[in-house]
């Protein structure tokens, strides 16, 4: 595993032109979700009653007005719908950017620079269909755990004891999707190398152990690095706080690429 | 159960009942959302069951049951009443006892409980006499000589909580020990008896002429007779889509939205004007409007009328507000600017709308950085108002209708607005929230 991070981060520093690409991306949707969430965020904190004169029981109110609303009518569906699109919007582009990458990956030791656009050309359509029904197989437990987990939370007598009672779902979710990625990444990748897709699954498979280290260990370190910046926002605030938000994007897309090419590695090791 | 049978006769309306130019038939199919309409009458009722069967019916029982093989004939007999039903099973736990007060001259309790509530008999006696004792004291005579609670086994909750002339069942037995919710279910069905039976509104086009006045009563008595306190600002806040009350039922489309609206948003309008009129006046009008339409069949107007000759005041803006068109008293605090006005202190502008309901006084309460604190009333004639304030100190917030005194305002997340957004939080959110969707984006896409 110490073995395919390092060579993973190789790869990476190769790839360094697709890395700032990759960046001014994130931070082209970062800049407008910041706007999107801000939107919400402040005309609620204005109208949040903290200062109210009867106290307590005003917060109480508001929250139950805020429930009611979410629930019984159609206020956060433009919201959600909003968020959705974005995140199918983002999910159409990545296959094509998977098919170059993992191409570019795989020719990793050829001479002359990246060959990411040969990478598209050659497969995206391949590489979409794997990364495609990946993500219909991994959603799909969403048809019964949403309605599900809505009609609890109807029954439930207080938000802390449906948390409680979601947390295995959840988990169970995450387990799942986890478990539908690592096959049809190696998939993804076999594919864009121009390798037979089963193959790839035998070997995510067969090298189970090390994929999961890589597969989690380095979000791992993207996901404290975020907790650090919302963090900040404690000790720091205004502009600071928010350029520090926007360049967490440089950490995130590199953590991102690293692990990308890390498990291209351990995909990879069987020729040599 | 045997109740809300069809066909049944239609109610024959002659001229000027509930506003007609001339007299018909007032006649609806039957509507899963509605309830009832039909002229008084008098029943006579022979009704024939196995011989092991106890039967509980409107009215009296005229004549010992005759038993003749294997099988029991009960006769009942009602009058005044515009409908009649009845219940048989062979395990009822029965129990009796008399009961008069000023205004319930002189009434047999009967009670039919499942044998799972045998031991709560005390507590529906209790709740029986009580609600009648209160119903006659405030509203008037109570014109029956029975009264029977009908309480059904777990499997027949659909025939729980339901008002009969004269009859009404309590809420199913699924607990040998419920809590308030049977005292509850209990009163309600007997509230009906005043405003269902008696009154006997048309359920099918303004139904909340009962549910509504009859929601608005059960709470006075569970107030009055067990020191439970209404929930209305968190029932107020439940109105997310008010509609009119005087409607045909199907109308409201589905059941939740019928039952709000009949059952909650009624009986807040009936608070609303007890607290615009104060309470002893609004005693006065439930009694002249029960005194004076009792067997009459009435309509909403006829309750405005009522409304009015009491408080001898104007209530034509409310009712067509709140009643006919369904509006909610829609209080905002809409914008706030404050800055220094050059000469060390401060100058506000602040803007507060009523873009819905009718005109109404409201208390207005400033607050200041400084933490001194200003209050205003602002008589709500004209949809919007704009104040100036001067002060030595930014103003920090403005909450309009703070001590929630405004029953029908149904979105009160707009009656407070600070001046600004406190920056720390809102950056703290901002951020958090980011960094949350791009994980969760992140995970999945590029
Ligand atoms: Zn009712």
């Amino acid at each position: 595993m110490n073995d395919a991070i390092r060579q993973g981060w190789e790869t990476t520093k190769r790839h360094k032109y697709v890395l700032v690409a990759l960046f001014l991306y994130r931070l082209l949707w970062g800049f407008f979700l910041y706007r999107f969430i801000d939107a919400i965020v402040a005309p609620i904190l204005t109208r949040y009653p903290d200062e109210h004169p009867i106290g307590e029981a005003a917060k109480q109110l508001f929250a139950i007005e805020a429930q009611f609303r979410l629930l019984k009518t159609d206020l956060a569906d433009r919201t959600l719908l909003m968020l959705g699109a974005m995140l199918l919007l983002r999910m159409l582009i990545t296959p094509i950017v998977n098919a170059g990458l993992y191409y570019s990956f795989a020719h990793a030791q050829d001479q002359g620079g990246t060959q990411v656009l040969q990478g598209i050309r050659r497969s995206w359509k391949k590489v979409s269909l794997f990364y495609g029904a990946e993500k219909l197989i991994a959603l799909a437990p969403a048809i019964w755990l949403i309605p599900f987990g809505r009609s609890a939370y109807l029954e439930m007598p207080n938000a802390a004891s449906w948390i409680g009672q979601m947390l295995p779902y959840a988990a169970g979710w995450a387990i799942w999707m986890l478990a539908v990625h690592l096959p049809f990444l190696f998939m993804q990748f076999s594919a864009a190398a121009g390798d037979r897709p089963w193959q790839g699954a035998i070997r995510a498979i067969r090298r189970l152990l090390p994929l999961l280290g890589v597969t989690i260990l380095l979000p791992l370190l993207s996901l404290l690095g975020s907790a650090a910046v919302s963090g900040a926002t404690l000790i720091w605030t205004g502009l600071l706080a928010i350029a520090l938000n926007q360049a967490f994007h440089f950490v995130r897309s590199t953590i991102a690429l690293w692990t990308a090419a890390c498990q291209h590695r351990l995909w990879q090791r069987e020729e040599a | 159960m045997a109740g809300q049978w069809f066909p049944k006769v239609a109610a024959y309306e002659t001229n000027g009942v509930r506003g007609r130019a001339s007299e018909g038939w007032d006649l609806h199919q039957y509507h899963g959302n509605s309830e009832f309409y039909a002229d008084f009458g008098v029943y006579g009722v022979k009704i024939d069951v196995p011989e092991d069967r106890i039967v509980a019916a409107t009215g009296f029982q005229y004549k010992q049951p005759v038993v003749k093989d294997g099988r029991k004939t009960y006769q009942f007999y009602a009058e005044d009443v515009h409908d009649f039903s009845w219940s048989a099973s062979p395990d009822f736990v029965t129990a009796e006892d008399s009961f008069s007060s000023a205004g319930v001259p002189g009434v047999r309790i009967k009670l039919y409980l499942d044998p799972l509530h045998a031991k709560q008999q005390e507590r529906y006696m209790h709740a029986a006499k009580s609600a009648l004792a209160k119903l006659g004291e405030w509203y008037g005579d109570y014109p029956y000589t029975t009264l029977s609670v009908v309480v059904p086994p777990a499997d027949a909750e659909g025939a729980g909580g339901m008002e009969y002339p004269t009859l009404v069942t309590g809420a199913a037995a699924k607990d040998d020990n419920p809590g308030y919710e049977l005292e509850r279910t209990l009163v309600h069905e007997i509230a009906h008896q005043y405003w269902y039976g008696i009154v006997a509104s048309n359920e099918f086009e303004e139904a909340w002429l009962d549910e509504a006045f009859t929601s608005y009563t059960e709470d006075k008595l569970m107030a009055a007779i067990y020191g439970v306190s209404a929930r209305t600002p968190i029932e107020s806040l439940y109105m997310t889509n008010p509609m009119p009350l005087k409607l045909d039922a199907w109308d409201y489309g589905d059941s939740d939205a019928y039952a709000e609206n009949v059952y909650i948003r009624g009986k807040l309008v009936l608070k609303a004007i007890e607290s615009q009129a104060g309470e002893k006046t609004m005693s006065k009008i439930m009694r002249t409007y029960f005194q004076k339409y009792r067997f009459k069949h009435p309509d909403s107007q006829s309750f405005q009328r009522v409304v009015e000759a009491v408080t001898k005041d104007d209530w034509k803006a409310f009712f067509q507000s709140y009643v006919y068109r369904g509006e909610s008293a829609d209080f905002a605090v809409a914008s706030i600017r404050t800055e220094p006005d050059g000469e060390g202190g401060y100058q506000s502008i602040v803007l507060l709308t009523r873009t819905q309901g009718s005109p109404q006084a409201a208390t207005v309460q400033f607050g200041f950085k400084d933490g001194k604190t200003v209050r205003k009333t602002w008589d709500g004639i004209q949809s919007h108002i704009q104040i100036r304030l001067q002060s030595a100190s930014p103003l920090s917030y403005v909450a309009v209708d703070p001590m929630l005194d405004i029953v029908l305002d149904h979105s009160r997340y707009d009656n407070y607005l600070k001046a600004e957004a406190p920056v720390r939080k809102r950056t703290k959110f901002d951020v958090t929230l980011g960094q949350l969707i791009d994980a969760i984006v992140g995970s999945m896409a590029w």
